[in-house]
């Protein structure tokens, strides 16, 4: 508790420094606010942006987007993943395939966003799935490939069906790990709709952003960030949340 | 003859086995013949098993026969790499296909087969209860009658309280208990058990031991058990197979003459007991004292 005492004091004491900073004291200033705007005016600019629509609408876009592509990246990295752990050839077939598109920076796929989906919503829905689908693969695969044996024997020995094995020590192994990164998921999602946005696009905070800086709006740039900042904290701490819920069962480590 | 690898075991965990029960005969290089019956629970005749790979192979299991008549608890006692743990993996079909096998290894059709391992092998996933419930879960048994089942071996094993406890949460003793009532719940004809106490302390030992004589006393399911540990073989089995150091065949078959009801802490000071021990512990030193000189 008194930690937060001191942080808010730290916080609140660089606010204080940055607007006297960049107030006009006997004719100059020490900062232009031109180049770092300052709190009050990305407060005002927040607000307006806000109790308008316009950021609201814009925040939206972007949480959709990181969404959508969260979730089809989840799922078809899941099945693909789960397709490899299960066929010894195809994964031996695809695993330069699969290492060479990771290894492609998802930025240069830009280009083809536009060329293939144009500048609106499913275009950043692929940018943010290109990234979650090889984070969730890989976690699929890795987590069904070191499954303990023993308790794949066990449920063998128990008389599990090939079917009965997925469901109940395949799929909850697989989980594990895919869950444990669901927290990078998530800010990966978030990363590649924005990124996508400042490629080209008509709404979005990324979009703002740029729109902000076309315009040498400085307060404007502030202002999106920080709803950014804000945006990726709490779906980071929902994903933390969801996490600890689902994967409760798991001794607590400390080194 | 030639078995190549044991037919599979079905959906229910029986094994789907069509050959009819072996007919008995002395058994090979001069074992003392098992009083042997018509239909062993577990044949098993001049079977080996080695494993190839690409540079070498490894003899696991040598020629070794032995019955596994009903209603009995078993052990098998060897030295470390004898082929103790192959041997009940082929009987559970769980050996991977490196392993080639050759002679006859026949459990009697309609058997079912439950196996607790050396390592607990609890999901991780699963409370006390999940595990616990996993073999009736598989056979289809509606939740209902699960809970009602598991329920007697909750209380006898005194896991009652801990049966929403995931197994980080339990103790070793505790995390094998639940391994043994997930097996024995399901009412299996042949238990397997690989050193199932292998891993805890003597007193922990001891109450476990203690109630597997009792569960066996109250079920009279068979039971084979590897272990590691003389006075545990000889306090819970009817019969001890010993065997030699790799390749593993059966050396001796000791007949044990106990009274009965045992009691793990009562009968470990009968004299009866001690001379036992010594029996069993001088054909084991034997084969100790030629592994240390000839490495
Ligand atoms: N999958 C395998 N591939 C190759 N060799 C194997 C395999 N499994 C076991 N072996 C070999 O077979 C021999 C018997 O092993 P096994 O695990 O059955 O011994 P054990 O009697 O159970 O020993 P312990 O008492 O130490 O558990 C060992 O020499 C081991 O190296
Ligand atoms: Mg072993």
């Amino acid at each position: 508790m008194r930690m937060f005492w001191i942080r808010t004091a730290f916080l609140g004491g660089l606010m204080l420094v940055w607007e006297v900073a960049t107030r006009p004291i006997g004719g100059t200033t020490v900062i232009d606010p031109y180049y770092i705007s300052s709190p009050l005016r990305i407060w005002e600019y927040l607000v307006e942006g806000l109790s308008t629509g316009r950021l609201l609408y814009d925040t939206a876009v972007t949480v959709a987007e990181a969404a959508l592509g969260l979730v089809i990246g989840i799922i078809t990295g899941l099945a693909v993943g789960l397709a490899f752990a299960f066929s010894r050839s195809l994964a031996e077939f695809g695993e330069p395939f699969m290492r060479g598109l990771n290894a492609l920076p998802r930025v240069a796929l830009a280009p083809l966003m536009l060329l293939w989906f144009g500048i609106g919503f499913a275009g950043k829905v692929f940018i943010a799935w290109s990234l979650v689908f090889f984070i969730v693969f890989y976690n699929t695969y890795t987590g069904a490939r070191s499954i303990d044996p023993g308790i794949v024997n066990a449920a063998k020995v128990l008389g599990a069906s090939r079917l009965q094995m997925v469901r109940m020590v395949v799929l909850p192994g697989v989980f594990t790990w895919v869950f444990a990164a669901l927290r990078v998921s998530v800010s990966f999602a978030l990363l590649g709709a924005i990124v996508g946005e400042f490629v080209g696009a008509r709404a979005g905070l990324g979009y703002q952003l740029m729109l902000a800086q076309g315009h040498l709006n400085t307060d404007g740039v502030f202002a999106v960030l920080v709803i950014i900042a804000v945006l990726a904290i709490v779906l980071i701490e929902l994903a933390r949340e969801v996490e600890e819920r689902l994967l409760k069962w798991r001794p607590a480590t400390s080194l | 003859m030639s078995a190549g690898r044991p037919t599979g075991i079905a959906a229910d965990g029986v094994r789907a086995d069509g050959r009819e029960p072996g007919e008995s005969r002395p058994a090979a290089d001069g074992v003392p013949s098992a009083a042997t019956r018509h239909s062993a629970t577990l044949t098993v005749r001049d079977f080996s098993i080695r494993f190839l790979s690409a540079d070498r192979e490894v003899r696991a299991v040598d020629a070794i026969s032995c019955d596994i008549s009903d209603g009995h608890i078993n052990a098998i006692v060897g030295p470390s790499g004898c082929g103790k743990s192959t041997l009940l993996n082929a009987v559970a079909d769980l050996l991977p296909p490196t392993a080639q096998l050759s002679g006859e290894l026949a459990v009697r059709p309609g058997v079912k087969l439950g196996y607790v391992f050396q390592q607990d092998a609890l999901l991780p996933w699963r409370t006390t209860l999940g595990n616990a419930e996993m073999g009736l879960e598989i056979a289809g048994i509606p939740r209902s009658e699960r809970l009602q089942r598991l329920e007697k071996w909750l209380r006898i094993t005194g896991l009652t309280d801990f049966a929403d406890h995931y197994p980080h949460q339990l103790s070793g003793g505790m995390r094998q208990r639940v391994s043994l009532i997930r097996t024995l719940v399901c009412e299996p004809h042949l238990v397997l058990m690989d050193e199932p106490f292998g891993a805890l302390d003597a007193q922990t030992r001891a109450v476990m031991q203690d109630e597997v004589l009792r569960i066996w006393r109250e079920t009279r399911t068979t039971i084979l058990l590897v272990t590691h540990d003389l006075a545990e073989a000889i306090l819970l089995a009817r019969r001890v197979f010993v065997m030699s150091r790799q390749p593993g065949r059966v050396i001796r078959v000791v007949d044990v003459e106990l009274a009965e009801p045992r009691d793990v802490f009562e009968t470990r000071v009968t004299p009866q007991f001690e001379a036992l021990y010594k029996e069993v512990w001088q054909v084991l030193r034997d084969q100790f004292r030629s592994q240390a000189g000839n490495p």
